[in-house]
């Protein structure tokens, strides 16, 4: 399992014993690690972190710490515990947020904001947008086709008619809706994903070719 | 949904942590109610309050505004799909594929088919033509909605610019060019002071002339005020959610930070309204700060009332 760059504080042995607290199975404790990484990614996010991923790394670098440490846990699961230990981390990164807040009270900018580059902005959001949909269109283009049948009858009418579509969707399939939902998440999620790679291509080109203008 | 949109109680909404930290399967609930969330968002059919909570509580996170933007990006593209699938000629243009299995999979006189092939040809470039169109038609709408905005946008700021810059102590709380109870200009604004009616004092009057386009109210944010953002909802005075506005910009009005929030006049009947102004702090907790009267009225220019 790789260590990410917050993991530097840790040890493998250190991280050994997390992984041993989560589950003496090796390959469950494996399992249990990045579901409650994800888990907790989702807790931040929901708290409105400006990092949730920085944070849900932090709870765990913190977690990791206290039981190589050999701090006896009192929760009754280890679940229980990483959330008092990510509550903990959240309210810190809001206490943060606030002294930076007065930082920038107690030194105001004299005019009220109005940026020159806004119109620069404006374009380059419109260029961003349509790139965006590019690719969102390419990557359901090369999905299989009955793939890309299934996301689209899902999203298809109006909020009644959608219900009764899905619902009508999940019997042609063979099952349950709940089945259904989870199905068009993970196409959803691999479609992001496909977008997101797309653009960050076509921006690097971009780029390439701006520079190479500017040369020329 | 309440937990996503900030409505539980801290001690719920923990609760409910602690079994999605532990259950993949309510973890798993979650993240699909954050997808259907975003889609009725998106496709307006969140009551007003529910929309409200989700611009200002569920938006406070940057990952969820890049989700927002993906999914709009998304369904706008599984909705030209869903044009395409419909239209049967489109679906055959875009899919070679299918054409060529259809054809190797039938055995037909060559005449027929190099029929249908020129058919198709025709059909394309029929398709395309129109398709063409469109997009050309949708550029052309975006670009004069863009200027809308930017043209909004360099007023707002001049406005902004103006009344920051305005040195002239004003102590009814008028900005130069505005007040209260007077007809006004094309641009109006009105700097509006917390509860002012509530408590007794003289109700902010507003007559707005026919032609009056646009309204720029300055909420004056009440002392030691310090958030992330704020937003605003404009009620009618039953305190019916009419509509509410995000990010609102602050600026510098007679020496008090204020929340500038732009109107449009045609938005506003006459009658009295309540702007109740909330701010979100930096850890996305939201929270009411105060209410502003207003009454409207409308006049032809140069008649005061």
């Amino acid at each position: 399992m790789p260590f990410t760059k917050h993991d530097r504080s840790l040890t493998p042995e250190s991280f050994r014993q997390l992984l041993s607290w989560l589950d003496p199975n090796q390959d469950n404790a494996g399992e249990k690690y990045e579901a409650i990484r994800r888990r907790l990614i989702t807790f931040f996010t929901c708290h409105g972190s400006q990092a949730p991923q920085e944070h849900a790394d932090e709870t765990i670098d913190r977690v990791t710490r206290r039981i190589a440490g050999g701090e006896q846990v009192q929760a009754p699961d280890p679940y229980s515990y990483f959330h008092g230990v990510a509550r903990l981390v959240m309210k810190e990164a809001w206490r943060n947020a606030r002294k930076q807040e007065s930082l920038v009270e107690d030194n105001p900018s004299p005019h009220p904001a109005v940026d020159p580059r806004a119109d620069g902005d404006t374009r380059q959001r419109e260029l961003l947008s349509d790139l965006r949909l590019e690719c969102m269109q390419h990557c359901l283009a090369s999905l299989p086709p009955e793939s890309r049948r299934l996301l689209v009858t899902y999203h298809q009418g109006a909020r009644r008619q959608r219900i009764d579509n899905r619902n009508l969707l999940a019997r042609q399939l063979g099952v349950s809706l709940n089945t259904l939902r989870i199905r068009v998440h993970r196409l959803r999620q691999e479609l992001t994903s496909c977008a997101e790679k797309c653009l960050q291509k076509r921006i690097t080109v971009l780029k390439r070719n701006q520079n190479s203008d500017t040369l020329e | 949904m309440s937990y996503l949109l900030g409505e539980l109680s801290e001690a719920e909404a923990a609760q409910l942590e602690q079994q999605y930290l532990q259950d993949e399967t309510l973890h798993q609930e979650l993240l699909l109610a954050e997808d259907e969330l975003i889609e009725s968002f998106l496709r307006n059919e969140l009551p007003l309050e529910q929309r409200r909570r989700f611009e200002v509580h569920f938006l406070a996170s940057p990952v969820r505004r890049e989700r927002l933007e993906s999914a709009r990006v998304m369904l706008q593209a599984i909705d030209t799909e869903a044009g395409l699938l419909k239209s049967p000629s489109r679906a055959a243009a875009s899919r070679p594929d299918v054409l060529m299995s259809r054809f190797l999979a039938y055995r037909v006189p060559i005449g027929v088919v190099a029929a249908a092939i020129l058919l198709l040809a025709v059909g394309l470039a029929l398709v395309t033509l129109r398709l063409q169109s469109a997009k050309e038609q949708l550029r052309a709408e975006k670009a004069s909605w863009s200027q809308q905005q930017d043209d909004l946008k360099r007023q707002l700021a001049k406005e902004q610019a103006t009344s920051a810059g305005s040195t002239q102590p004003q102590s009814s709380g008028k900005p130069s060019g505005a007040p209260s109870g007077a007809v006004m200009d094309h641009f109006a604004s009105v700097v509006l002071t917390q509860g002012q009616a509530r408590e007794g004092g003289e109700l902010k009057r507003v007559v707005l002339p026919a032609e009056s386009q646009l309204l720029l109210l300055y909420l004056v944010l009440p002392e030691r005020t310090n958030m992330r953002s704020y937003q605003a909802a404009i009620k009618t005075d039953e305190g019916r959610v009419l509509w509410t506005q995000t990010n609102l910009p602050l600026a510098a009005i007679e020496g008090k930070r204020s929340a500038a929030l732009l109107l449009e006049s045609r938005q506003l009947k006459p009658g009295d309204y309540v702007i109740t102004l909330l701010g979100t702090k930096s850890a996305g907790q939201e929270q009411d700060l105060a209410d502003y009267v207003l009454r409207i009225a409308k006049e032809p220019i140069g008649k005061e009332q």
